[in-house]
């Protein structure tokens, strides 16, 4: 920490993660009835387990501060922001513009995750996975989506 | 005995039926297939497959994922073996001799050990749960709510003592995963927790997204961020044909590899990963002349191989008996059998006879399927070698989406596991291994109802916990466990163990 700008560390960043987490399920649940420990409520065991989750993260936070800790690996947006947006086109397209759109889009996003694909073999596992998941998820096991706008 | 064999029998009347012969066969290939290829383990790879079993029977599903779990320790020995890239955890330790039998020209000898060695564990892991599945369920019977509470806790305990890495986030990871198990209804008042308003958590997160989103989704992530995929010479196989002599001289590291995973297999936390060390360890240390270790010992590869193969059968002991889960991918079990409307435990073996028999003769059978589809079509694996990673994540990433997506319909769980996937890839880069958060939410709603039901019966005294003599046993086991990680030595130890694996 000496002088140059502090980064954080993994222990850091871990408890205020998982302090975050537990804060928001305490929350949640601190409206619902706690009862004792004959009839517990439905908070009792949620608030206990939240209460166990948020002392250890307390204790990362302040360990992460105290010590020099190991800092946080390198995060590459690229791969990281082109399978969430794959992702969630597949989920944005699937009902409206059905299950082949959906599926070309998601591949076509992903494509872009890695700078090892080619374009041709992109485009190939595009169309097969769609047929594929047309045949297997559709016709097979039935599931109610439509193949087309 | 005669009870078993009668049994066993019966087991196979049912295993053998075309349809569950089949499922076994599809289990063996896709073990077999994710075990050549590296980057894509049996946990992603059961819950890709989750929402297809979803329109199997129970039996027929159960075959199958188990068929994919010990299939893939024999196809991740082919990786280890002719490109030293382990394709498992559990294979890490076979790369070390079996890739140096390779150079020297002993591929095909290796493999065929390998595959030998595998075999024989596992029809013995499968002969142990026969015998020991009944009359620890007869055990299991005689807990009430106090010692469930009890064992629960303790097959957590130990999960996190055997765990990848720091103690203190896997109980952390154990914890988020207990919350996480907790949403939706709570089942005494009908109300709904922690679902901030969305209808769709109101019967809990979903179990195949989550599982999806930490291991599908997060590990693609992890996978394409190590950039430069690893490409290795594969080594030419040779015969395949292991002399006598080589044969002879593993007879006894096959055996001890097989006891060592069947102890690690049964206990909970173990699992396949630390059997196979253990026993590359024990080889190692008991050897006349250590010094062949690395340096192509057949025993090296033997015994790692016999364990790990043994350990995943017999995993299957405290789920089916019990239904603690000891590991990961027997968490995806019980969540797979939870989706059929099963719950696993003592009630299993009297209740799903069929399932529980069919399932060990299943065993047998896919051993000795698994042998057949290594040895006489290595040819056809080794082309598989040559797939590449870019083509792969397209296949995962394609099948986590509309396979979640199937299970109920619903585009809200794609979301779901959308976020599960950035958690997972963000606890990952935070060194919180998420594979005890499952663990947890596995056993959160069962840990709640035991607790509730402990107390409502001791009117809320607490030390029905200590009054048990079951109960109070397995605390001391659980407390002895947690002391034992905090004491100097042993803590060296799981470093050691854990210290090659955390390479891939």
């Amino acid at each position: 920490m000496n002088g140059a700008f502090w980064r954080g560390n993994i222990d850091f960043y871990c408890g205020l993660l998982l302090l975050s987490i537990s804060a928001l399920a305490i929350w949640t649940v601190s409206e619902l009835d706690f009862g004792t420990a004959q009839e517990m409520g439905p908070a009792y065991f949620p608030l206990v387990v939240a209460g166990l989750l948020g002392a250890m993260s307390l204790f990362m936070i302040v360990k992460g501060l105290l010590t020099r800790g190991e800092a946080v690996g390198h995060i590459e947006v690229r791969p990281l922001f082109f399978i969430l947006a794959s992702f969630l086109a597949f989920g944005l397209l699937v009902q409206p513009a059905g299950l082949i759109i959906a599926i070309v889009t998601q591949v076509a996003l992903a494509h872009f995750a890695s700078p090892d694909t080619r374009v041709i073999e992109s485009i190939l596992f595009a169309l097969g996975l769609a047929v594929f998941s047309a045949v297997v998820f559709v016709h097979l096991l039935g599931i109610p989506v439509s193949l087309f706008p | 005995m005669m009870d078993v064999l009668g049994l066993l029998a019966h087991g196979f009347t049912v295993a053998g039926t075309p349809q569950n012969l089949f499922y076994c066969l599809v289990g063996a290939l896709c073990g077999t297939l994710i075990g050549v290829l590296p980057g894509l383990g049996p946990v992603a790879t059961i819950s890709l497959l989750l929402p297809a079993t979803y329109a199997l029977d129970p039996t027929g599903a159960i075959i199958m994922l188990a068929g994919i779990y010990y299939g893939a320790q024999y196809g991740g020995s082919t990786t280890a073996i002719l490109m030293n890239i382990p394709g498992e955890s559990t294979s890490v330790v076979t790369a070390l001799d079996g890739h140096r039998m390779a150079q020297q020209g002993r591929a095909g000898e290796a493999l065929a050990i390998a595959a030998i060695g595998s075999f024989f564990a596992g029809c013995v892991g499968s002969l142990v749960i026969a015998l020991a599945g009944p009359p620890l369920a007869g055990i299991a019977q005689k807990f009430e709510s106090p010692d469930y509470f009890s064992l629960m806790l303790l097959g957590l305990v130990s999960a996190v003592v055997l765990a990848n890495g720091s103690v203190f986030r896997a109980i952390a990871m154990i914890l988020l995963g207990l919350l996480l198990g907790l949403v939706g209804s709570d089942i005494n008042s009908g109300l709904t927790r922690m679902t901030f308003g969305f209808l769709q958590l109101s019967d809990g997160v979903n179990f195949v997204a989550i599982a999806m989103g930490l291991f599908g989704v997060a590990e693609v992530v992890s996978n394409l961020e190590t950039r430069g995929e690893k490409k290795g010479q594969i080594a030419r196989i040779g015969s395949l044909w292991p002399s006598m002599k080589t044969l002879l001289a593993t007879k006894w590291a096959v055996m001890r590899g097989t006891l060592m995973g069947i102890a690690f297999g049964i206990l909970p936390g173990g699992g396949a990963t630390v059997a196979s060390f253990s026993a590359y360890a024990l080889e190692k240390k008991i050897a006349r002349d250590p010094s062949r270790f690395g340096n192509g010992a057949a025993e090296g590869v033997a015994a790692p191989e016999a364990a790990n193969n043994a350990a995943a059968q017999t995993s299957f002991v405290p789920l089916l008996t019990l239904g603690i889960p000891t590991s990961a991918t027997m968490a995806l079990m019980i969540g797979a059998l939870t989706l059929h409307g099963i719950a696993p435990g003592p009630m299993v073996l009297t209740r799903q006879p069929d399932l529980f028999w069919g399932l060990i003769a299943s065993m047998f059978i896919g051993n000795l399927m698994l042998v057949v589809i290594n040895l006489p079509m290595i040819g056809l694996w080794v082309k598989l070698l040559n797939i590449p990673y870019r083509m792969l994540f397209l296949v995962i990433l394609v099948i986590s989406g509309i396979g979640v997506y199937s299970v109920n319909n619903s585009v809200f769980d794609v979301y779901l596991t959308l976020a599960f996937g950035l958690l997972g890839y963000i606890l990952r880069k935070l060194d919180a291994e998420p594979a005890p958060l499952l663990m947890g939410f596995v056993l959160g709603p069962p840990m709640e109802e035991n607790i509730r039901r402990s107390l409502i019966i001791s009117q809320g005294d607490f030390m029905v916990f200590l009054q048990r003599p079951i109960s109070l046993t397995l605390l001391l086991a659980a407390a002895a466990l947690l002391i034992s990680v905090a004491l100097p030595f042993i803590r060296k130890r799981r470093v050691e163990v854990f210290k090659d694996e955390s390479a891939i």
